[in-house]
């Protein structure tokens, strides 16, 4: 049974880890933008 | 459309929960090996996740090579990345589905080799995608890809061509599959494929982002020029 659970953990954690990476990716760029923005409207 | 996304992420949610009780709960006990046979329901599932993904990566790279359209270049990273994901569900479960019923972690046979030579070459696809910033990457990309999908149709049918020690197709290999096994499967399939979509979605939402942060950083050092 360990290695069943320790399977689908597995499998679920790559894909948390990868949403959270996309999650994280979004949200960077979407500051850095922001930024740019803000210093085009300055300018 | 971004109201949509929350939407579909819920139901998508639910329906992998209903596919996880299947595959846990109502689908048999499988008699030679077990409880252990179980993770067969993402293994597979997550195989075939794989392979359709890189296959439209293969379609989507030939259809930038023909016509240079950015959505085809577009559509090819992102499923080449995704694709990478579910691949690297299948190379963690299978190890962990052999030691028990093997007895082993790994062996260098056709299917498995296979399978790992088409991970690391849509990893190395997508390190060129991240790291290379000339202007023929997407070319040299396109062509890294379609060379890699020829990888794919080897991985499905050696266990047909070679002798190894993967088992046999359940579909179409020439054995049967109890059908509530079947049913768990399938179920399996189709939640692992909504979540495939949501994930493309949310890399292609990523993708329009960046491309907007590459317009904004254009105009800001086309601006900084002017006032020089």
């Amino acid at each position: 049974m360990n290695f069943l659970y320790t399977a689908y953990a597995a499998a679920w954690l790559i894909l948390i880890v990868y949403l959270g990476n996309l999650a994280m990716r979004y949200e960077r760029l979407r500051k850095e933008l922001k930024e740019l923005e803000d210093l085009n409207g300055k300018n | 459309m971004k109201r949509l996304f929350p939407i579909l992420a819920i139901l998508t949610g639910i329906f992998l929960s209903y596919a996880l009780y299947l595959a846990l709960v109502v689908a048999p006990t499988e008699q030679t090996m077990g409880n252990v046979q179980r993770i067969f329901y993402y293994h597979v599932p997550a195989a075939w996740t794989a392979f359709l993904l890189f296959t439209i990566n293969f379609v989507a790279s030939i259809v930038y090579l023909a016509r240079r359209s950015p959505i085809a270049d577009a559509v090819a990273v992102i499923t080449a990345e995704v694709g990478v994901v579910f691949c690297t569900i299948v190379l963690i479960t299978g190890p962990l589905w052999a030691r028990p019923v093997w007895g082993i972690w790994w062996t260098w046979d056709v299917r498995l080799t296979s399978t790992l030579v088409l991970w690391l070459m849509y990893v190395s696809y997508l390190m060129l995608r991240r790291f290379s910033t000339g202007g023929q990457t997407p070319v040299l990309a396109a062509a890294v890809a379609i060379f890699a999908a020829l990888d794919v149709p080897l991985v499905y049918f050696s266990i047909r061509l070679f002798r190894t020690q993967h088992p046999q197709p359940v579909i179409g290999g020439g054995g049967s599959i109890d059908p509530r096994m079947l049913h768990a499967l399938l179920i399996n399939w189709c939640a692992f494929l909504c979540l495939a979509a949501l994930m493309c979605w949310s890399r292609y939402r990523l993708e329009i982002l960046q491309k907007q942060l590459d317009e904004a950083q254009a105009m800001e050092s086309l601006a900084a020029r002017g006032t020089r």
